[in-house]
């Protein structure tokens, strides 16, 4: 419990997650479970029902877009952001506004038209594709089939 | 020039209208197809219906073999996405967009995109210009800002009237590019005389503009 506390109080290992989409509340409760300091932004506060019960971390209303609310959610300070909202152009300019405020070593992005990956040129961009996702699932499937055929 | 436009009705509208006809040619992208529709049938032109945030529509539009191109899409990060989109994967040398939140400019050029334009800025800027010189001068700013041109109307008491450009001592950040005097247009050297009356346009830095305007604006 102190270990926790500890990091807690740690801005060094501050997450913030951008957009409380499905896989944002998981990835906001996640980190924060794991004795991360964390911090869910959405303009939506109806989206923060979908956060786990359990989650210990911080909600912020806004519009992420907004260099205030990044300010409000400490953004300077994080060492990692998390940018999965529903919308590849509010991510990529977020994650553009991001890469510029922040020292943060990882900015993670979701895009649904992973082509658009060619717009984050900064090293610290990851990139995540659900469909690219889906297609290496479905070649790991077809590849257990293979195998369980012979 | 090359010019695609991107989304935007009243807007697109006025912008196919100021280009139209002179020498350009005009490619227009709109998903919405009443507007595709409507400006397809008064400008006399191609309207690509088709979602311009998607890569593949830029390039059937054939966007590569373009000069420039101006995103009037209705939400800034949009804009912003074409803007990107058009410089870095099909290199367009220009890419201007509409701003709605004035809030978003600094940001979209610190980000790389060179023309941002907000209606509410613009207007900020502009009562900031005439407060910080002169109601009297008008003036434009160009390259984010970073030049400035500033017209002067040349009055009897100024000092500068009946001198000549090289004795003038014109501070060294300006340059006076070009006189009006009615009926003509003068392209000064260093012999041209500055005479009452005359219209005086000058370049600098923004940041030199106050020293320069000052000085061509001394009384006697």
């Amino acid at each position: 419990m102190s270990l926790i506390k500890k990091k807690n109080s740690d801005m060094t290992s501050l997450t913030v997650v951008i957009g409380s989409s499905r896989l944002g509340a998981s990835l906001a409760y996640e980190n924060s479970s794991k004795g991360f300091y964390t911090t869910l932004v959405d303009k939506d506060k109806n989206a923060f029902k979908k956060v786990d019960a359990n989650y210990t971390g911080f909600f912020l209303e806004g519009d992420a877009t907004d260099e205030n609310v990044l300010a409000k959610a400490h953004i300077k300070e994080a060492s990692q952001c998390i940018i999965v909202t529903e919308d590849d152009s509010v991510n990529i300019y977020v994650a553009s506004l991001v890469a510029l405020l922040s020292k943060a070593r990882l900015i993670v992005v979701r895009l649904h038209d992973e082509k658009k990956a060619l717009l984050l040129h900064d090293p610290r961009f990851r990139v995540i594709s659900p469909s690219l996702l889906a297609h290496d699932a479905y070649e790991a499937i077809l590849n257990g089939e293979k195998k369980g055929n012979l | 020039m090359r010019i695609l436009i991107c989304g935007g009705k009243e807007e697109a509208d006025f912008v196919i209208s100021a280009f139209d006809g002179k020498e350009n040619h005009l490619v227009v992208i709109n998903e919405d197809y009443e507007t595709a529709k409507i400006l397809s049938e008064r400008h006399g032109i191609d309207v690509l219906v088709s979602d311009p945030l998607k890569i593949y529509t830029l390039a059937e539009a054939g966007i590569s073999h373009f000069d420039l191109v101006i995103s009037l899409l209705e939400r800034d990060v949009d804009n912003f996405v074409v803007c990107r989109l058009s410089k870095e994967i099909f290199q367009i040398q220009k890419a201007i967009c509409t701003v709605n939140n004035p809030g978003k400019v600094s940001a979209f050029r610190l980000m790389g995109i060179d023309s941002p334009i907000s209606a509410s800025y613009l207007l900020a800027d502009k009562i900031q210009g005439e407060s910080d010189v002169s109601s009297l001068v008008n003036s434009l700013s160009l390259e984010n800002k970073k030049v400035v041109i500033t017209e002067i109307k040349i009055k009897n008491n100024f000092a500068c009237v009946n001198q000549s450009l090289k004795n003038l001592a014109l501070p060294i950040e300006g340059n006076i590019c070009c006189i009006f005097r009615d009926p003509e247009v003068v392209i000064p050297r260093g012999d041209t005389m500055i005479k009452a009356g005359d219209t005086l346009i000058v370049a600098s830095a923004l940041s030199s503009q106050k020293k320069v305007v000052d000085f061509l604006r001394r009384e006697i």
